[in-house]
């Protein structure tokens, strides 16, 4: 092996230590921890977890507007369910009986979101596969 | 009857698609070109087969013929002609069918290709195999043919939010992107199949390469730009699993593009650039695979269906026997020749390899962390925004680095003190720069950044500056220089475009603001420095949807802008879940972009908005635009 070779070998591992350590510390910074209505209920007893992102399903009839411009509304995993508290763009999806992803803290009963992602219910496609479709091929 | 047809195509396409795969491969290896062009010809087969398909489900898109369920669950009455065709791509049957088309267009233009003759039939075995796989999915799993018992009078629509330019667009572009790394993997793969032992299949793959970077950097652009002007998401960029699976093979192939230049011209790294276009494809097809079964969850919303198993199976098999086959012939793709100095290009090649590779592990850790902390802990857990920004920032600076200097080094051995000639008056200017932008910024990260920033432009401006003076002493017309000098000058153009877009994005988070306020009709709120100022708002009805809108006013630095942001909803509904639609107001300029969202209507009577102030955002664009214009020029002037 040629001595350049050998000069870049050990740079690229201490580039690579380097590297490691780096996404080591940004993981350990940025963790969030994803979770359902009655975990995040559980785990709220833990003190050093501080960031969440609970799904759940937004409660019937419980979303309310504030007149600070924000809003309530109660997601539930159809045991437990948590009033949660949400300051900003409301996704175009956001609805009752849909499923909610809130991002933010836990404090006492009440989570207050920094975040609110909603997703897609893709519950027509399913039905229309159960009842109605029927394969030429048969 | 339409729809019988069209899956009656698939299914034959299917089979042909598995003759010619074992024709191919029997010619080969028994060296009979009688197979081999048999193979050849199911490709003209599969093409006419597949277009015949794609042109039945756009007529039956635009005829709204309700007795195929993949229309009914995309279409509906009130949708325009555009959108009908456009909702080829909308759902996963039809994106399959366009997937599986565009490859087959691909694998039929293998033909055409003049020299190297020796390498295509391999290189076509390889892309007909993976054409194989998505034709079976539309075949027995996503059937976009599928006929509905009943006819029902309406269907169910297209989702408002993706009815839109970039709906129309952004999908194809980045499909035409993803798609065409299948050549270039399929030529590497194709080469170590018939042991070619020269460097032709990377001459030969260059132009594909060249075009899927292109169709992928407009695809990823088209996709940032969606997100910022449509869906109201504030950002150009989230770090949401579907927009990284999208940016790692873009990553990956800007890696192969720089170190393949090495094989180009000292037919060095060749292994390398083997196993780095393996990559490029891989997470493609992994990228597909995570969008397409929802394995992750995402913001964006993607049918959820069962072709995950499948696709595991075919990841399994390509990967299993792209390794396999690696390791067989590893002995026959030796570099004849060594790096010799460290002051090289090829050294700093490597070191420009390793840092786009260290961002692609980011990316796909932060990606399947989710999935490998459920798998190991039990329990779900993602990491932020901060993680992508902390890991990739020293990395982006150093790729700044090397962006710099890299093309001032010559190749195999280079010498230190002409090198820091080129380079010292460069760097003299750029700091006496950066002390100017001291007086306008006061963020290290945004100093450090436009240093690099200053440093990569001026080491660029200074070659063309020697360039001219050279041009006027020597008398050369300039349109010679341009002629043998133009491949250097487009990666310039690309460099100094990638500048500017690594300078928007850094100015825009660093001094990006976001206020929420509430007004009453004619109340006026004062925000940092500028002055919102609510003139009206209005109601509108039309025969799709409602609107509800305002009028506001902005004042900053002594100017008034005007913006108009609405909520409309849908009033047909069909049985789609969405029907409202937040229509951002934006209002450009080069400096700044005022973008105002309508949250919604409080019970008193005051309405709800939401302000971003995002500075320099248009360099952002800009720079993107230039990087592609580069590329295409390269694309189009490349000769092999």
């Amino acid at each position: 092996m040629s001595s350049a070779k050998k000069k870049i070998k050990i740079l690229v591992i201490v580039l690579l230590f380097f590297f490691s350590f780096l996404i080591f510390k940004a993981v350990e910074s940025s963790l969030v921890y994803y979770l359902t209505v009655s975990e995040a209920l559980e785990v709220r007893a833990q003190s050093k977890i501080k960031r969440l992102r609970v799904s759940g399903i937004v409660e019937k009839g419980s979303i309310k507007k504030n007149m600070d411009g924000s809003i309530t509304f109660n997601i539930t995993d159809l045991e437990k369910s948590i009033e949660v508290e949400y300051k900003g763009e409301i996704p175009d999806i956001f609805k009752d009986e849909i499923e909610a992803v809130v991002e933010g803290e836990l404090v006492g009963k009440t989570f207050f979101a920094n975040k609110l992602f909603a997703k897609c219910p893709t519950k027509y496609e399913e039905d229309l596969a159960s009842s109605e479709k029927v394969s030429l091929a048969k | 009857m339409l729809n019988s047809v069209g899956e009656t195509l698939l299914l034959v396409s299917f089979l042909s698609g598995m003759v010619g795969v074992a024709a191919l491969s029997y010619g080969i290896l028994r060296h009979d070109n009688n197979f081999v062009a048999m193979g050849e010809r199911s490709l003209i087969v599969i093409f006419c087969l597949l277009s015949s398909a794609v042109l039945i489900l756009i007529y039956l898109l635009t005829t709204k013929d309700y007795s195929n369920a993949y229309v009914t669950k995309n279409i509906s009455n009130d949708l325009s002609f555009v959108y009908s065709v456009a909702s080829l791509w909308a759902g996963q049957e039809g994106s399959l069918l366009l997937w599986s088309w565009i490859l087959s267009i691909y694998t039929l233009l293998l033909r055409f290709s003049k020299p190297f003759k020796a390498l295509i039939p391999s290189t076509q075995s390889v892309s007909l195999f993976i054409l194989s796989f998505f034709v079976f999915l539309i075949v027995f799993i996503e059937n976009p043919f599928e006929v509905l018992k009943s006819t029902p009078l309406n269907g169910r629509g297209l989702n408002p939010i993706l009815q839109n330019f970039y709906m129309a667009i952004h999908p194809l572009t980045l499909y035409v992107g993803y798609i065409a790394l299948t050549i270039p993997f399929a030529f590497a793969l194709g080469s170590i199949i018939s042991k070619d032992k020269t460097d032709s299949w990377i001459l030969r793959s260059k132009k594909w390469t060249y075009f899927s970077w292109i169709f992928l950097s407009a695809g990823l652009l088209l996709g940032s730009r969606w997100a910022y002007l449509e869906l109201g998401w504030g950002g150009y960029w989230a770090w949401d699993p579907v927009e990284n699976v999208a940016l790692m093979p873009w990553l990956a192939l800007t890696a192969f593009l720089h170190s393949s230049m090495a094989q180009e011209t000292r037919s060095l790294l060749r292994r390398w650039n083997i196993c780095l276009i393996f990559l490029a494809f891989f997470l493609s097809i992994f990228g597909t695979f995570i969008t397409r079964s929802g394995l992750i969850s995402s913001v964006h919303s993607f049918a959820q269906s069962s072709i995950g198993p499948y696709f595991i199976i075919f990841i399994l098999i390509i990967v299993g026997f792209s390794i396999f086959m690696y390791q067989k012939n590893k002995s026959t793709i030796l570099s004849k020749e060594d790096i010799v100095s460290l002051v090289s290009k090829e050294n700093f090649l490597i070191f420009n390899n390793i840092f786009f590779l260290v961002i692609t592990l980011t990316v796909f850790l932060g990606t399947v962390f989710p999935i490998i902390s459920e798998a190991i802990t039990g329990e779900k857990i993602l990491v932020g925004p901060g993680f992508y920004d902390l890991v990739n920032f020293p990395n982006v600076l150093l790729l700044m680095s090397l962006m710099s200097i890299a093309p001032m080094i010559p190749w195999k051995d280079g010498k230190v003190v002409p090198i820091l000639k080129i380079v010292l008056k460069p760097f003299a200017f750029s700091l006496l720069l950066t002390l100017i932008f001291f007086l306008y910024f006061d963020s290290i990260k945004v100093l450090i950044v436009l240093f690099l920033s200053s440093f990569v432009t001026s080491i660029i401006l200074q070659e063309l500056i020697v360039d001219f003076r050279l041009q006027l002493k020597r008398s050369v017309s300039f349109f010679e220089i341009l002629k043998i000098k133009l491949r250097r000058y487009c990666s310039f153009l690309i460099h100094f475009g990638i500048i500017l877009l690594i300078v928007g994005i850094t100015l825009s988070s660093v001094y990006g603001t976001k206020s929420d306020f509430i007004l009453s009709k004619g109340e006026t709120i004062k925000l940092n420095s500028y002055e919102i100022k609510l003139i009206n708002t209005y109601k509108k009805e039309s025969v799709a949807k409602s609107i509800i809108g305002a009028e506001l006013e902005l004042l900053d630095e002594e100017k008034i802008y005007t913006l108009y942001p609405e909520q409309n909803l849908y009033k047909y509904e069909g049985n789609r879940s969405i029907n409202k639609e937040t229509e951002v107001a934006i209002y450009n300029t080069i400096k700044k972009d005022y973008y105002i969202i309508l949250i919604d209507e409080l019970e008193d009577g005051r309405f709800n908005f939401k302000i971003y102030i995002n500075p320099w955002v248009s360099l952002l664009w800009i720079g993107s635009l230039i990087s592609i214009l580069g590329g295409i020029i390269i694309l189009l002037k490349r000769r092999d």
